[in-house]
């Protein structure tokens, strides 16, 4: 006798039969979301960390590579010039649009008449007067203000000036010289974080 | 004294008790897709410098004599000077067409060691030069490297002696207003 099996009362050994287990069809199935929930957990405090430090908005700009750099400051607030190769915005909005010299020493072309002539000739018009307003309705809504004095203080004059890597210097100095002009104290030079 | 466990509650049986993870997991994903979007993974810092305006005001007659450090940035070399003449003149040629920031580095950190209440410098490049050659230079001239031998303690403004962190934080473009 030894050799044969012998099925228990209640088992039909119909699965023995077909040579498969048996499987019984209303078992429930549940997902494995443990490991599934840690590396959620991972993914957003790396992101809530990246989110910390990135306070600042820099808007991706065509042509616009900002130059690597070593500094350490990471936050600031202002009006935002960016300075790309072929056009200038200020806070998003397009306010000149140039273009490389092919020739010559100069490594710009502005439009004509874009230049302030009267002064020195370095100031640029358009941006002046963009600035200009900017700085016109900051004063516009201080003196709208319970406290006219203590609104008016909050100017800081800080410029946020994002420019290509490429840009040439006579182009910051003459959008300085009208950035000057215009009241603004402060150049805050955006730059991307290099690795140390 | 501690009691003893009841019996009651040990039971028998345990019983699994799985959590309820399905909504906690829909509140991650909703929270990594708005994170994803706010988030710029472009790490940014900010360098600041002061807009030069021309001042009709005196300079206060007891002022200590300021070193009026200067750097003049040319198409092929980097030229170090002092206002005052307080510093001999320094000339850095390029290397491999780039400007030679550690020797001009080097050169910093002698000055500052010999002046430690200076903080400024003054910059006066060439129209075509770079922007990013010049902000390679600003880090050369107002960052401290971690090799870098410590400065002479500065006193603040509360008169507190201070290690200074920044060799020369201070940079001001010279040529703005006169514009050569």
């Amino acid at each position: 006798m030894s050799g044969v099996s012998i099925p228990s009362p209640g088992s039909s050994g119909s699965s023995h039969r077909r040579g498969r287990p048996r499987r019984s069809r209303n078992r429930s199935f549940g997902l494995q979301l443990t490991s599934m929930m840690d590396v959620f957990v991972i993914i957003v405090v790396f992101l809530l960390k990246s989110y910390g430090l990135s306070i600042m908005q820099v808007p991706q700009q065509d042509k616009l590579e900002l130059p690597k750099s070593k500094a350490t400051d990471v936050f600031g607030e202002g009006i935002t010039l960016q300075i790309a190769q072929n056009t200038i915005l200020i806070d998003n909005q397009k306010v000149l649009d140039f273009k490389p010299a092919e020739t010559g020493a100069k490594k710009f072309d502005l439009p004509d008449g874009s230049m302030d002539r009267a002064h020195a000739g370095q100031g640029i018009l358009p941006i002046f007067d963009v600035l200009k307003k900017k700085k016109e309705d900051f004063d516009t809504l201080a003196s709208r203000s319970p406290n006219p004095a203590d609104a008016a203080k909050k100017w800081s004059g800080d410029l946020l000036v994002q420019a290509d890597k490429d840009v040439p210097y006579e182009l910051i100095r003459n959008v300085m010289y009208t950035a000057g002009m215009a009241g603004y104290k402060q150049f805050r030079l955006t730059v991307a974080k290099q690795a140390e | 004294m501690l009691r003893r466990p009841s019996k009651r509650r040990s039971g028998k049986g345990t019983q699994e008790i799985d959590l309820p993870l399905v909504p906690i997991l829909d509140a991650f994903v909703t929270l990594i897709a708005f994170l994803l979007l706010a988030t710029s993974l472009l790490a940014v810092t900010l360098i600041d410098t002061p807009v030069p305006v021309v001042s009709n005001e005196q300079e206060p007659p007891n002022k200590e004599k300021s070193l009026q450090l200067t750097l003049r940035i040319e198409q092929d070399a980097l030229v170090l000077s002092s206002g005052n003449r307080l510093v001999a003149e320094q000339k850095f040629p390029k290397v491999e067409k780039s400007y030679d920031a550690p020797k001009l580095h080097e050169a910093l950190l002698k000055i500052r060691t010999q002046f430690p209440s200076e903080t400024s410098i003054v910059y006066m490049p060439a129209a075509d030069v770079k922007y990013d050659d010049l902000v390679q230079l600003m880090d050369a001239t107002r960052l401290l490297s971690k090799t870098d031998p410590t400065l002479p303690n500065v006193k603040d403004k509360d008169g507190v002696d201070r290690v200074p962190v920044f060799l020369f934080p201070t940079v001001v473009f010279g040529n703005v207003i006169s514009g050569t």
